[in-house]
């Protein structure tokens, strides 16, 4: 049909309804001349040519519907009801579209974050082809091992199921050729990891088969951010040479932007050009796992369960062929994992939980919103029936209730939208550190799609539980004086009712437990006094300090220096940054006068370099023996302190000071002098064993921490410390420098992040469901002021009115929370690995949440009780 | 209506018209109910309410133009003819109708 016609229609639209009245006139007319020729008087005639056209009204409407304009006309027509509608009910309008708004901004921005960072596909070639291998101990409380050059090269070699394998890891080293000395983090790689991922060089090339190779020249590739932020995005990068780690380096590429995955590398260099990876000693050590991360292509046709078999058997070999490197009790086995899962790591679990979280607040808010709609719809069951009387088409009344509903909810779907701009932003920034890809993350266009989809369907939802009244009913519910069909629309509403509660247990808690869970973290102790200490992360160029006098030089002048800032009261250096340390890179050692026991993995501990002061100034407190002395350098016998983990694990009756342990296997001893109380290296896992050296006998720390315990505020002190390190070495770059109470608190981050969005949701729940209570209640006692008159009329007190309106809002109520409560029980054991000492069945938890909801749920209900009980018996009953 | 005149067949009304305004030139409404019934031996009854809805679903499909004229009575009426695309319309129509009732009709005397 065309289209043209129809528009002019729309435009002339009240010119073409004059033509239209003026044709219909004109043939009235010639009807009746005709009647009257017939010899019909005049009036009789003009009424038997309007009764052959039936209901005039219809045969208009129907010459509208052939313009096409109908449609259009009536919904324009429907919408202006429906706005008019919704302004003579602003409160209605306003609880419905805020309620939506919430509930839809908040699916909103959490669909963003989980778009971005789990739905995106990886910009890697064929990315469900990638799995990421890992040699696990779990027995020897060692869940990630790493690999060794050794490793690799039997992986390489005895596979059936890769295409392909690539080794990573990641270190910081000193950039020099620019301006000032930088330090980046470097990603250690097999020459084909670019390949095997599938990435291509913006500029220049990524690395060619070989330049891994012993002797090979050393190149770089630069990441992009790096690029842009120390090269401005200049292209004519690729060729210049800068100097690492002694060995001139050329620059081959720049790559794309790529998610910081391992980790957030600048530059990316062979594995030949690493000056540890490369070394004979750790070529050599099968059990020296420097590379961390093991990526693998898979073969066409090969499933990933195979793949996932093959790595396994090799790791049953590798047992078999090296005992002594793979012990059989310590558990060790290979395990696979798809990329993007280890890629999303342990931030898909908490998405998912605020998924499901954020989607069941949605499903509540709907609930109340077809709540209220069904109320609004029983006050205007009357105005209904009498439109359907006066002849509006069933289906005309329907759409009119239809567009209504379906405007509450794009209004409440567009400012929901807002709210989840907003909502995106302010997650993005307390998020960037917790979630990979946090950088992509936006409200897009899929995002915005699920948005417009979610609120219509909410429309649809609600605007659909409309029943009409017709036949016998529409007869009743014309009658004055008639309660209708309300008695049906109630039962309804209290089913909502049950399911919103029945919704909110859970996620109360959720909330309650992840808060649990926070609390509890807050509470750790973690073994050090974090109070006023400032800690400084250094690594030192590995070309400058090439020897432990240099090293050890520039760490105690630092700590001189350290020491003349006023308000300083003690300096340390170690190896480890306080509760932000790497664990996992156990060196096994023996202890004098035991022998191994064959097949039990061999003891085995964390090393800990790490100056005198270091136990006085963390406030990690001495529990046996002495502290290292000045006395303790390289003339004097080899000591070490164990912490009260190790202690007690090998000597759990004796004093383990005085006795002897060997890294060696004997050649030389090193003698126990003190225990040390536990401190945990990360705050959400337990203390691992540690054997801490003293700094003097060490080989000199490459990259410590320095650690100052501060009389006042160590935040103030800040500027003072980086002058210090300048003045003990004006070439040093100084990255970050940070409080250890910082340090606690960025630990914290994640779960407080999640704590207090479940909160939210939870309030936002609870607020939701209160409205959905009392609103049915409210209802309930104006629909039943008649019946609650005459009982007062026959002497029913207001305590026994109040109690039995109570009783009736209260059934739903506990019908919900039971429901809700086994509801809880299943769905609470998901977040088990969200969780940090708390149970997921918590019953402080769950008693907290049903108390809660049940006083909410009082109060609630309380309102509209307290009207039903100053309802006056003689005007209740004259309403009638 | 009391009436021993058949109700017409869905569809059937829009062939009718075409045809009416194929026999005759321009043709305001009332005078197009008229021919149909006189053309039938009144055995057909156009339905007033019907006649209208299918002029103007016709003049929108293109088959039929209209044109602002005065009529009999000295009135200003709206008169409709047939267009190029109308013709066709009916051609193809007629034949499937011939078609059509030849059908029913071998039918009906199998029958």
């Amino acid at each position: 049909m065309n289209l043209l016609p129809r528009l002019r229609k729309l435009v002339t639209r009240s010119a073409a309804e004059r033509d239209l009245q003026r044709e219909l006139e004109h043939h009235l007319e010639l009807e009746t001349a005709a009647g009257v020729r017939r010899g019909l008087p005049p009036d009789e005639a003009r009424a038997a040519a309007l009764r052959s056209f039936g209901v005039m009204a219809q045969v208009q409407e129907d010459v509208r519907d052939a313009w096409g304009v109908r449609h259009w006309d009536n919904f324009r027509q429907d919408a202006a009801y429906a706005l008019r509608g919704l302004r003579h009910n602003p409160g209605f309008a306003a609880v419905v579209i805020l309620t939506l708004a919430l509930g839809i901004g908040a699916n909103t921005a959490i669909f963003s974050v989980v778009h971005g960072v789990l739905l995106r596909p990886l910009p890697y070639r064929e990315p469900d082809r990638l799995v990421t291998l890992n040699q696990t101990a779990p027995k020897a409380g060692r869940p990630v091992l790493g690999f060794s050059v050794q490793d690799f090269t039997d992986f390489r070699e005895r596979n059936r199921a890769f295409a392909a394998l690539a080794e990573y890891h990641s270190m910081w080293f000193i950039l020099l050729g620019r301006a000032e000395p930088e330090r980046v983090q470097t990603g250690v790689v097999s020459d084909n990891y670019f390949d095997l991922l599938g990435v291509k060089a913006l500029h220049g090339r990524t690395f060619l088969p070989g330049e891994d190779r012993p002797g090979a020249p050393a190149v770089l590739v630069l990441g992009h951010e790096y690029w842009m932020r120390s090269f401005g995005g200049n292209p004519d990068v690729v060729g210049k040479v800068f100097e690492m780690n002694n060995r001139p380096h050329t620059v081959v590429g720049v790559l794309p932007p790529l998610p910081a995955f391992p980790n957030a590398d600048q530059v990316f260099m062979p594995a030949s050009a690493c000056p540890f990876r490369g070394a004979p000693n750790v070529i050599n050590n099968r059990q020296g796992r420097i590379i961390s991360n093991v990526i693998g292509r898979l073969q066409d046709n090969v499933p990933a369960l195979q793949a996932a078999e093959d790595a396994r058997r090799i790791g049953v070999e590798l047992c078999g062929a090296f005992p002594a490197d793979y012990p059989v009790d310590s558990g060790y086995t290979v395990e696979t994992r798809s990329l993007s899962s280890s890629f999303t790591g342990s931030s898909r679990r908490p998405l998912l939980v605020l998924l499901a979280t954020s989607g069941f607040v949605l499903l509540i808010a709907c609930a109340n919103v077809a709540n209220l709609a069904l109320a609004r719809l029983a006050r205007r069951e009357r105005e209904l029936a009498v439109r359907t009387a006066m002849g509006a088409g069933r289906g005309r009344i329907l759409r009119q209730l239809l567009t209504e509903s379906l405007l509450l909810s794009v209004l409440g779907g567009g400012i929901g939208l807002a709210l989840a701009a907003g909502g995106v932003q302010l997650l993005v920034t307390h998020a960037a550190a917790v979630l990979p890809r946090a950088n992509e993350i936006g409200v897009n266009l899929p995002v915005l799609a699920f948005a417009l989809t979610v609120s219509v369907a909410t429309g649809l939802l609600f605007g659909s539980r409309v029943q009409l009244p017709a036949g016998e009913r529409l007869a009743v519910t014309l009658k004055d004086g008639s309660r209708g069909t309300a008695a049906g629309s109630l039962k309804l509403r209290s089913l909502l009712v049950v399911a919103q509660v029945a919704i909110s247990v859970p996620l109360l808690v959720g909330a309650g437990l992840s808060a649990r869970s926070l609390l509890n973290l807050q509470r750790v102790d973690p073994g050090l006094d974090t109070a006023r200490v400032l800690t400084a992360n250094i690594s030192l160029n590995w070309s400058k300090y090439n020897d432990f006098t240099k090293r050890f030089g520039f760490w105690e002048r630092v700590m001189q220096e350290s020491l003349r800032i006023p308000g300083v009261q003690s300096a340390a250096v170690s190896g480890v940054q306080p509760l932000n340390g790497l664990v996992n890179f156990a060196t096994p050692f023996r202890l004098e006068g035991r022998d191994l026991t064959p097949n039990t993995p061999a003891p085995a501990a964390t090393l800990i370099v790490s100056s005198e002061d270091y136990f006085a100034t963390v406030g990690q407190p001495l529990l046996r023996g002495r502290a290292f002395l000045s006395s303790d350098d390289n003339h004097a016998p080899a000591v070490v302190i164990i912490n009260q983990s190790l202690a007690s694990r090998h000597w759990p009756v004796e004093d383990p000071v005085g006795r002897r342990l060997t890294f060696d296997n004997g050649t030389t001893w090193t003698t126990i002098i003190g225990v040390v109380a536990n401190a945990r290296q990360q705050l959400d896992s337990a203390p691992v064993d540690e054997i801490h050296i003293p700094l003097r006998r060490s080989a000199g720390l490459i990259s410590a921490t320095v650690v100052l315990r501060c009389a006042g505020d160590p935040a103030v002190l800040t500027r003072d410390l980086r002058e210090a390190i300048r003045r003990a070495d004006p070439q040093q770059p100084v990255t970050s420098i940070v409080t250890l109470r910082q340090t606690r608190d960025a630990a914290l981050a994640p779960r407080r992040l999640i704590a207090t969005l479940l909160g939210l949701f939870s309030v936002l729940a609870l607020v939701i469901t209160a409205a959905g209570i009392g609103g049915v209640l409210a209802f309930l006692v104006s629909q039943r002021t008649q019946e609650i008159g005459i009982r007062m009329a026959l002497g029913a007190s207001r305590g026994e009115v109040l109690l039995m309106v109570m009783r009736q809002g209260l059934r739903a109520v506990v019908a919900g929370l039971t429901l809700g409560i086994i509801a809880a029980l299943l769905l609470t054991q998901l977040m088990a690995s969200v969780l940090f000492e708390v149970p997921p069945t918590d019953p402080l938890t769950f008693t907290g949440v049903v108390s809660t909801i049940l006083l909410v749920a009082l109060a609630a209900c309380l309102l509209p009780a307290r009207r039903a009980t100053s309802i006056n018996p003689i005007i209740a009953l004259r309403a009638s | 209506m009391p009436d021993s005149r058949s109700e017409l067949l869905q569809g059937t009304l829009d062939l009718l018209i075409l045809r009416t305004l194929d026999a005759n030139d321009a043709m305001h409404g009332w005078g197009i109910a008229q021919r149909i019934q006189v053309l039938s031996r009144e055995a057909l009854a156009v339905n007033q309410g019907s006649l209208y809805p299918a002029l103007h679903r016709l003049e929108a499909q293109g088959l039929i133009e209209a044109e602002w004229g005065v009529s009999e009575n000295n009135r200003q009426a709206k008169f409709y003819r047939l267009t190029r695309a109308g013709r066709k319309q009916l051609a193809e129509e007629t034949a499937y109708w011939q078609r059509f009732s030849a059908a029913v009709g071998l039918v009906l005397k199998a029958g």
